[in-house]
């Protein structure tokens, strides 16, 4: 039938992340044998302190997250449950504990050749989430590697002040960072290199992906959240110029879209919103399930989060910070996501900008089971989107990494559910 | 009233009933204290009572409305006494940042029990323990939470006042510490649950009080005989911000363990770490903090390795066996047990893994699972 | 003189009898139903009656599995595992490992050269993994359960069933018999899901050769022919797989009997 063979109409320049990535990842595989030092990174930490210094760097859950997406993840889940890893603990770790206990004891043969990387010289991790910190834990005794932690407070009080002095315990943190960096790489810390990724390369990538979004929020859609979270791991991870010109190749596209009518999906009947991370093992599926039932998922703080104000928050306010000090605007960034912050700062910046911005028929919330983090106040933040705004919201229970948690019919039914809420609100 | 009676008058009945009861009668006001650390000496010090807040024995419903299945029982029971409004009685709550789900809980809290969200407090401390930033930064939010709970109390803490709580605080501990080190050195002289009821009760009564228990608790004691038998010694070691339901005390004496020493949150880890004796108690409360004995897996401490803190308890009382007990769900705990596992097997120390949830009803796995550990232990 | 080992499980009760040289006389097999108590009766009547012998005759008994509190008579009452594992070696003193698949929960056993346990992991909270699982799937798939085995070998595609719960399990075959998938291929996709639990579970202990499955899904043959490729080894299927914690009951009666008869004759002795 010809509902069940219509897809979405993805943009052509994210055909080339697959090989952007895998070049990234091989990167860091051969590294030491280009003399460069490995660091195993997690939690949305300031990884660019370690890309300035020239360390071959990546965000473990992104590894996690393509292992997952290439279906493989069960094997590296199994090999950690099976070491004492409760099923509870977050799929991301298990499916990297998985991966560090094959590299660890010289087993770099029973791992993909995809997903390999070197083994590190060291791990930073930051808590953001909690979790990380105990993750990288792990990491340090698998490998027995120097660990250094980035301690970030949790802004319970969303004044300016508060968060001002929040800033100044973390910048004060990274100065420490840098000498552990230097210790550890045997040489001085390039600040010029620092600042040109802060101040040039993010600042770039930022506005450009600020200008995508907003693009993006036209109707008809001309792009989807899933391309926009594809394409998020070269712009969280890949610091080099190769992505700034990767964005300036989406914008054009998105440009042309919109001269040209293209739709991302044509004949898009309903708008919805995915809040949190993404169950990356069936993304395939779902969007061949909400392309056949006109659903254009068309944004979400994880890969549309550029077009939100806490985003372009990215560069602290004028007048702010010293002058051209890059560790003031690393130490500024790292609060500006939701993981640290209030209920009342997620649904203002993460939500509503969102539902506004998109003109959106209905919020997806996905309740992963294995992470606390983009589980946690999800069914109040589902009544309050349905009070405040009057469109239907679903907590859609699945996980991010774990296809154990993910039963089809029932996500199937939930999504067809809130579509027939969006029609019963919009007759 | 006999020491056992006072204890039971105490820990019979739900927290939450008891004290309400007891407001009547009483003007004392009264701060919840849910999350790891909070330094209650200083709500003692303003002359209110600090009480540890727990799940009540009902079945979680309202708080399910909040919270889905797979979140930890400490916090959907808590939120679900919330709902129910039977916290209102109290007159602060005091949510300390130690994991996801209680961070979480302070906007849950506040918009499922109105009553209680003009006095609500969340509290974060440094998770890195051994840094420059750390102290200061601690003593940044003791002097926010001393504001805080002066404007609740209506009256200033002095220095004075704090010392004394920190005096009285540490003498608890002191007393606790010596009933578990005549515990250990006379296995089986108390049940497993006597003790939990022991350290719960002071945990929800003031501290003076429990201090007069325990002395004369400790006088009965000293006179008293270990009852002689061959039981297999168990360490028990978990349940980080939670009762161990009494079932599972008892299933462990039931099948011939004696439980001789403990590393539980209702137990050694509430009481083993002391205040310093320094001139700003302020900072001898971030001392204790940051010098904390047992490791916590919410904190980062490299030096402080719970898997060895485990293996020297369980060589202290031995030969013992290990029973980890976590609570479901509890992330922090399933991120550090691989380790504790680790470290137990390869000093040769049996360890078991239970894992517990509110509302459960059937013991019988985890009892087939403790008979068959104490089984294995004597080499049925 | 007879050793009686019961097991009350949570489906079936079995019961096994040794005479004092440790040869089995007899043994029997039946449901347990809404009453544990009558079922351990019964079925130790029935062993007892098919060897011609009485309730007298028995000079120890040891109890176990899920109603081991309730057998009448027992003389001890010991967990299932630590029979599993006697049992098992009753019938192979090379077993170092048992894997036991049951009604509602399954079980990994470090067995020693004594047949005493060194290690063990359970997986009883979800049902997902064990027999049950299978009488439900079976019920979805309208096949019976002892066809499972064969239909499975007949499949030529592999399908996934990989949710942890029963319930979503049973939900995702409905699917896939919605999507007109075969019903072997859906029966080896069930076997594939129980295999990866249980190979799982066993790693949580140190898997040594021999392996001995037990418990009524070792009839399974597409589940045995899964297990064995999941762990790379040949396992060893004794002829009543159910029998295996009674049996191990009935060698630990036999072994307390002589111990205490030791006890007793030692106490003489000192007495003199």
């Amino acid at each position: 039938m010809a509902a069940e063979q219509k897809r979405y109409n993805r943009v052509r320049c994210t055909d080339g992340i697959s090989a952007m990535m895998d070049k990234f990842y091989k990167d860091i595989l051969n590294a030491p044998s280009q003399g460069r030092k490995v660091c195993w990174c997690s939690g949305a930490s300031p990884y660019e302190m370690l890309t300035a210094q020239n360390v071959a760097n990546f965000q473990t859950e992104n590894h996690s997250a393509r292992v997952s997406s290439g279906q493989d993840h069960m094997y590296y889940i199994d090999k950690a449950e099976g070491e004492g890893w409760p099923p509870d603990t977050c799929s991301y770790t298990r499916i990297n504990v998985g991966v560090a206990l094959f590299i660890a004891r010289g087993e770099m043969d029973k791992v993909h050749p995809k997903y390999r990387v070197a083994p590190p010289d060291f791990i930073f991790a930051g808590n953001t989430c909690p979790a990380m910190t105990q993750w990288g834990e792990s990491l340090r005794r698998i490998f027995d590697v120097p660990m250094w932690e980035l301690d970030c407070p949790f802004n319970y009080d969303d004044s300016d002040e508060r968060y001002l002095e929040n800033v100044k315990y973390i910048r004060s943190q990274l100065e420490d960072f840098v000498i552990f960096i230097e210790k550890n790489t045997g040489r001085s810390y390039n600040w010029d290199s620092l600042k040109d990724i802060v101040f040039r390369r993010m600042r770039q990538v930022q506005q450009l992906r600020a200008e995508i979004a907003e693009i993006c929020k036209g109707k008809p859609a001309v792009m989807s959240q899933f391309d926009a979270m594809i394409a998020m791991g070269p712009a969280h991870m890949v610091r080099t110029d190769a992505v700034t010109e990767f964005y300036k190749k989406m914008l054009e596209e998105v440009k042309e879209r919109v001269k040209n009518g293209v739709a991302a999906l044509p004949g898009e009947r309903y708008r919805l919103m995915w809040r949190g991370n993404f169950p990356w093992y069936a993304v395939g599926r779902m969007s061949r399930w909400m392309a056949a039932n006109d659903i254009c998922l068309a944004t979400g703080a994880y890969g549309m989060g550029a077009g939100s104000p806490h985003a372009n928050r990215l560069f602290p306010p004028d007048g702010f910070g010293t002058g051209d000090d890059p560790l003031t605007f690393v130490a500024w960034n790292v609060g500006t996501r939701g993981y640290t912050r209030t209920l009342e700062f997620k649904m203002r910046e993460e939500v509503e900008e969102f539902i506004k911005g998109w003109d959106i028929d209905g919020v997806c919330l996905h309740s992963p089971r294995s992470c606390r983090l983009w589980s946690m106040q999800e069914y109040d933040m589902a009544n309050l989107i349905e009070t405040k705004y009057g469109i239907p919201a679903t907590v859609i229970e699945a996980d991010h990494t774990d296809s154990r948690y993910y039963t089809p019919s029932s996500v199937d039914l939930k999504l067809q559910a809130l579509i027939e809420g969006i029609k019963a609100r919009k007759e | 009233m006999d020491v056992w009676s006072e204890l039971v008058t105490v820990t019979s009945q739900p927290y939450y009933e008891r004290l309400k009861k007891g407001k009547e009668d009483a003007a004392k006001k009264i701060i919840g204290c849910f999350g790891l650390y909070v330094p209650e000496e200083m709500i003692h010090a303003l002359g209110m009572l600090p009480v540890v807040l727990f799940c009540g024995p009902e079945p979680i419903t309202l708080g399910d409305l909040h919270w889905q299945a797979y979140m930890c029982s400490p916090v959907r029971g808590i939120t679900d006494l919330a709902c129910k409004g039977q916290l209102d009685f109290l007159d602060g709550m005091v949510i300390h940042d130690c994991c996801h789900e209680i961070r979480g809980s302070v906007d849950v809290l506040k918009l499922s029990a109105p009553n209680l969200r003009s006095v609500i407090k969340p509290m974060w401390f440094p998770k890195i323990l051994k840094r420059k930033q750390t102290k200061p930064r601690i003593m940044e939010e003791l002097n926010i939470f001393r504001d805080w709970l002066q404007q609740v109390a209506g009256q200033e803490m002095t220095a004075e006042s704090l010392q004394r709580s920190i005096q009285v605080y540490n003498e608890n501990r002191d007393l606790l510490i010596k009933l578990y080190d005549i515990r250990r050195s006379k296995p089986g002289i108390l049940s497993a649950k006597q003790v939990q009821h022991i350290v719960l009760a002071g945990m929800q009564m003031p501290k003076e009080e429990h201090n007069e228990l325990l002395k004369k608790l400790l006088a009965e004691l000293a006179s008293t005989k270990a009852p002689k038998d061959n039981s297999v010694k168990i360490v028990l070691h978990g349940s980080l911000c939670n009762e161990v339901p009494g079932n599972i005390l008892d299933i462990i004496e039931q099948v011939g363990g004696t439980v001789v020493d403990d590393d539980l949150y209702v137990g050694s880890r509430y009481f083993v770490t002391k205040a310093p004796l320094l001139i700003d108690p302020l900072e001898a409360l971030a001392d204790r903090y940051i010098n904390m004995i047992p490791p916590c897996p919410t904190t980062q401490n490299p030096s402080n390795d719970l898997g060895q803190y485990l293996v020297n308890m369980a060589n202290r009382s031995g030969p013992s066996g290990v029973i980890n007990i976590i609570t479901k769900f509890c992330e922090a705990h399933c991120h550090i047990y691989p380790w504790i596992r680790y470290a137990l097997r390869d000093a040769g120390i049996p360890e078991l893994l239970i894992e517990t949830e509110h509302g459960v009803t059937s013991f019988a796995p985890v009892k087939t699972r403790i008979q068959t550990f104490v089984e294995m232990i004597r080499g049925e | 003189m007879i050793f009686a080992g019961i097991d009350v499980g949570s489906l079936t009760s079995k019961c096994v009898l040794l005479d004092h040289k440790g040869k089995v006389i007899s043994s029997s097999l039946g449901l347990v139903g809404a009453q544990s108590r009558k079922a351990a009766e019964r079925v130790l009547n029935e062993a007892l009656s098919k060897a011609g012998l009485k309730l007298k005759d028995i000079r120890y008994m040891v109890s176990t599995g899920y109603g081991r509190g309730v057998v009448p008579g027992a003389n001890a009452e010991i967990t299932e595992i630590t029979c599993h594992a006697r049992g098992a070696h009753f019938l192979c003193p090379e077993v170092r490992t048992v894997i036991d698949i049951g009604g509602q929960d399954s079980k990994a056993i470090s067995v020693s050269e004594k047949g005493r346990v060194l290690a063990f992991a359970t997986n009883d909270k979800c049902a997902a993994g064990c027999g049950r699982f299978l009488e439900v799937i079976a019920n979805a798939l309208e096949v019976k359960l002892e066809d499972m085995g064969r239909l499975s070998l007949q499949s030529t595609k592999q399908l996934e069933v990989s949710s942890m719960c029963t319930v979503f399990a049973e939900s995702e075959v409905v699917g896939l018999v919605a999507a007109e998938e075969s019903v072997p291929d859906i029966v080896a996709a069930v076997h594939r899901s129980i295999a990866r639990r249980v190979r799982n579970m066993a790693m949580r202990i140190a898997l040594r050769e021999k392996v001995m499955l037990t418990g009524g899904v070792a009839k399974n043959i597409g589940v045995v022919k899964t297990l064995e490729e999941f762990l790379g080894l040949s396992l060893v299927i004794p002829e009543e797989p159910q029998l295996v914690g009674a049996l191990g009951a009935a060698v630990l009666a036999l072994e307390h009997s002589l111990n205490s008869a030791k006890a007793h004759a030692a106490n003489q002795v000192t007495e003199r």
